[in-house]
């Protein structure tokens, strides 16, 4: 549990939850079933949605540092485009 | 890389098979889960950008499949064999986002490259500017100390000038530097001039020679004494008098206009002898030229 847990937090600090909501909630969906089979004593059942969870959740994760790493990419871009137009526009002069 | 990518999809396509295979086979059922993996699996793994930036994660995802398939094929309960497929099929998906990562990231150390020439780039372009704007105004400068200069001379040629016609008793007038030559310089009712007054007229000629840009205007001028038309003759044949020597000394004709005045323009009272004296002259009026800046400054 204490692991999943890990996963989940790590997934949202990435910036799953703006970024990679869908993975993001089947992890805590996962989680959530556990808990109630965990309550019921059903501890290997509870054992395998949250291992499924830790998967989810790492895909939270990768989703969103990609989803991230994209917009920067774009933002550099943007910023390069802007400062060539300058360029040009000096040189023009 | 690619060998090994190679190798990856023979040992894929070998899976497959015996999973086809094995599904008209004795007791295993095919698996919806599993087949779901294996395309996920297979359509990532022939990403260029996951076999570029992320063999590794390309690598684990194999190996769940691989778990799964084994669960299938040992008949293992179709909880576990979904559970490993579902593991197998998000390794796959993690694999996919990693590579994305990866290749954004690489364009992002690419473009921090590109920025920092573009910032570079910029910086030159600035600092051209400033240099061509130093180099304008030291030249603009330069100038302005030739032009300095240049009126300075003006100024000093100028004021060489000047004290070149007060050597030559010329007075600053109004009219511009005016030289009178006197009654006495004449033969008295004739416009022949005395052998004393050719050499003052000489030095006006030498004058003329060193500033040729230089014109005169020669009035013959008398007093009240007599007949108007005798003295406006007398006068106007004085002031062509002048002329004459002046022309003789080589001065062109068409520098100089002389005229006579007659009577008509006195420069003191004709009712005695002295101021008589006076009226009686021939004035000799340099004019101005464009360059003559200091005429009407008094010094």
């Amino acid at each position: 549990m204490a692991l999943t847990q890990t996963s989940i937090r790590n997934a949202e600090a990435a910036g799953a939850v703006d970024y990679a909501s869908k993975p993001l909630r089947a992890a805590q969906q996962k989680v959530a079933i556990a808990q109630r089979l965990i309550d019921r004593k059903k501890y290997d059942r509870a054992k395998s949605h949250l291992a499924l969870a830790i998967v989810d959740a790492e895909l939270a994760e990768a989703s969103a540092e990609a989803k991230k790493s994209a917009l920067a990419e774009d933002e550099l871009a943007q910023s390069i485009d802007l400062m060539k137009k300058e360029i040009e526009r000096a040189q023009g002069q | 890389m690619k060998e090994k990518n190679v190798i990856i999809k023979t040992k894929l396509s070998i899976v497959i098979g015996c999973a086809l295979l094995a599904t008209g086979c004795a007791g295993k059922k095919p698996n919806a889960h599993l087949d779901s993996a294996r395309s996920v699996y297979e359509r990532v793994s022939s990403s260029d950008v996951v076999n570029e930036f992320s063999t590794e994660d390309l690598n684990v995802a194999k190996l769940k499949l691989d778990d799964a398939v084994d669960a299938w094929k040992d008949k293992k309960s179709k909880g576990e064999i979904n559970k490993r497929a579902y593991i197998a099929e998000k390794y796959a998906l993690i694999a996919e986002q990693r590579s994305t990562l990866l290749q954004h990231q690489a364009q992002i150390e690419n473009g921090k490259l590109e920025r920092t020439n573009a910032q570079m780039d910029l910086r030159v372009n600035e600092a051209d500017a400033a240099k061509k704007a130093a180099l304008d105004m030291t030249a603009k400068a330069e100038q302005l100390q030739k032009e300095v200069q240049m009126r300075e001379q003006k100024l000093q040629a100028q004021l060489a000038e000047i004290s070149e016609l007060k050597a030559l008793q010329a007075q600053n007038t109004d009219r511009g530097m005016v030289l009178t030559l006197g009654d006495v310089l004449f033969d008295t009712g004739e416009s022949t001039l005395r052998a004393g007054a050719i050499n003052n007229i000489n030095q006006v000629a030498a004058f003329l020679q060193k500033y040729p840009d230089r014109t005169l205007q020669i009035e013959g001028h008398t007093d009240s004494t007599g007949d108007d038309e005798f003295n406006y003759n007398l006068s106007t044949d004085r002031a062509l008098a002048v002329r004459s020597v002046l022309q003789e000394q080589g001065i062109d004709g068409s520098r100089i206009v002389a005229r006579g005045l007659g009577e008509n323009a006195p420069i003191a009272s004709n009712s005695v002898a002295e101021g008589r004296q006076r009226n009686r002259r021939v004035e000799i009026i340099f004019n101005q030229t464009e360059d003559t800046l200091l005429s009407g400054i008094d010094e």
